[in-house]
């Protein structure tokens, strides 16, 4: 398959994640009023049992940051919670800007397009419910 | 509760892949990939990609700079210390397999613009990232 790198169509950027919360989602909003939640997501690494001689001792979790907008941010606000798992859809972005400090830095973050929480809900009731980002009515909540 | 972190991204090379060798002998290669955004949103992501071992061979012969590759892999965040002793974050991406998107005549055709491809060997604190997949 030939696929000349002039197409516009040669990209695609998708990331998977289960996890869970290291902390509760900061939800805030832009000066023109869209909501937007961010928060982390702890990730085990795999092991493998006859690792440890390569591995040089490196970590075993990954903290991935992640970034959520408008209903998306607002449900993962309200529901989501420090330490619960959680399935997270979306793509890798990088965003570079200046620091404080006058030095260019770069941000790598998850935006997520679709979150699914894991696990039992905390009053012990059903499982895993999802969350879509499309415009919903409150009543068309899930939960 | 199993964990999964899962990335799959599609975009050209934004610079040749370097290739070295670790003070333990394994074959490692570093390169960017430039993703753009979705349109509407504008602009690209350039991320960079790791590769280990077979995967890092192949990657320094086949992949030039401008070609359009497939990664498959997993996001993974390390911390090093810089020259001046800062401690420095980095986000890349494990390659767990690449896949070229166009021919290998079309990729070899590409530029030559080959980077350092010496039997170096890299610093202590990249060993960090050294995990077998």
């Amino acid at each position: 398959m030939t696929w000349p790198a002039s197409c516009p169509f040669n990209m695609y950027n998708k990331v998977v994640l289960i996890g869970n919360l290291t902390r509760d989602p900061d939800l805030r909003y832009t000066p023109s009023g869209i909501p937007v939640a961010r928060f982390a997501v702890a990730v085990n690494r795999i092991q493998k049992k006859n690792a440890d001689n390569e591995d040089g001792g490196g970590q075993d979790v990954d903290f991935i940051n992640i970034v959520a907008w408008r209903r998306l941010a607002e449900i993962c606000g309200e529901f989501l919670k420090k330490g619960r798992p959680v399935a997270i859809e979306g793509r890798l972005q990088i965003s570079s800007f200046n620091g404080r400090d006058g030095q260019k830095r770069t941000m790598t973050e998850v935006v997520a397009d679709n979150m699914q929480m894991l696990g039992k809900r905390p009053d012990g009731g059903a499982e895993a419910r999802e969350a879509a980002p499309a415009e919903q009515g409150e009543e068309d909540i899930p939960f | 509760m199993a964990n999964l972190n899962r990335i799959i991204l599609v975009g050209e090379i934004a610079t040749a892949p370097e290739s070295r060798v670790t003070v333990g002998g394994l074959p490692v290669a570093k390169f960017k990939l430039n993703v753009e955004r979705p349109f509407g949103s504008g602009g690209a992501d350039v991320i960079d990609i790791v590769a280990w071992r077979k995967l890092a061979e192949d990657s320094a012969s086949l992949l030039k700079k401008g070609g359009v590759v497939l990664v498959e892999g997993r996001i993974q965040n390390r911390s090093f210390d810089d020259q001046s002793g800062q401690r420095r974050w980095v986000t890349e991406v494990v390659a767990k397999d690449i896949r070229l998107m166009e021919k290998r005549s079309a990729m070899a055709g590409k530029a030559e613009s080959k980077a350092p491809e010496a039997e170096e060997v890299i610093e202590d604190n990249d060993l960090a990232s050294e995990l077998p997949f």
